[in-house]
């Protein structure tokens, strides 16, 4: 009983052996060409994306050095300003009507 | 006939001959592996297509240090993999359809005096983990020898061996359920 069932599920993992494969619709060629077209896949060549690449890398290195200036402007404003706040202060504190 | 690496070179100057001579050589076995995991001919059909499709974007990145059938053996597993995984983010809502559908699954290649036996195995196959399911199909599907499995899931040869096994015994346990209700009938 226990060597017929071992046989049974010897022969179910077997069972596509010698099989055929299965084949794919005559007409999916035709789409798959259709769909390369139509996405219209390009190959970007390596040189072009390396040139993408050292562009995108000066912007960033452009925009980083303009943020770095701009944060650095802000606080000098600031400092300014709180400096003639306080010197504007106590002029009008010193001002006396005779 | 042209060899692997003049298949490569055509595709990537554009040939469209070339497109076709490796559709002669490989639609088969990637519709095949697909159908394997899906069960479902439209969907291996959508799973060809979009191999086809990576192979095209992706032919420049053939670095060749493996074999082209071993490279595209890999685009079709994970390909099928994550289609699968996809389709099973639905599954709650079509959980009947999808079930009906496997198992009355009957592979159009299986011989005839193995009709009813292939069926209980694509019905049970689906117990088995992602690797171990892969493994399965490559190796007793597909029927590739076992390193070349292994080349394709990027793992040791004994790492596949142990995988074969488990899925075996996984699937053992399964079809011993089966068994008794087939003395039945």
């Amino acid at each position: 009983m226990d060597e017929e069932k071992e046989k049974w599920v010897e022969a179910i993992f077997q069972s596509m052996k010698d099989s055929r494969r299965a084949s794919p619709k005559p007409e999916l060629l035709s789409k798959i060409n259709e769909k390369i077209h139509f996405e219209q896949v390009d190959f970007v060549p390596f040189t072009k994306l390396r040139y993408g690449l050292v562009a995108a890398i000066f912007v960033l290195l452009v925009n980083s050095i303009a943020l770095v200036y701009y944060v650095q402007n802000q606080r000098l404003n600031y400092k300014e300003r709180t400096f003639m706040n306080v010197y504007n202060e106590s002029l009008i504190n010193s001002y006396q009507i005779y | 006939m042209k060899s692997e690496v003049e298949i490569i070179e055509a595709i990537i100057d554009g040939d469209e001959k070339a497109l076709a001579t490796l559709y002669t050589l490989y639609s088969e076995k990637i519709y095949n592996t697909a159908l394997s995991y899906t069960k479902i001919g439209e969907d291996a059909e959508e799973i060809t297509q979009d191999v086809f499709l990576k192979i095209f974007k992706n032919v420049l990145k053939f670095k060749r240090e493996s074999s082209l059938n071993t490279w595209i053996y890999r685009i079709t597993v994970n390909t099928s993999l994550n289609y699968l995984k996809k389709k099973n983010r639905f599954k709650i809502f079509n959980n009947r359809l999808i079930n009906s559908q496997s198992i009355d699954f009957h592979h159009p290649g299986v011989l005839l005096e193995n009709k009813e036996k292939a069926a209980i195995l694509y019905q049970v196959i689906d117990c088995l983990s992602k690797n171990q399911k892969t493994a399965f199909i490559l190796s007793y599907i597909e029927g590739l020898p076992r390193q070349e499995v292994a080349d394709i899931m990027e793992t040791s040869l004994k790492a596949v061996e142990s995988l074969l096994q488990r899925a075996k015994r996984k699937m053992k346990s399964e079809l011993e359920k089966i068994y008794p209700d087939r003395r039945k009938s």
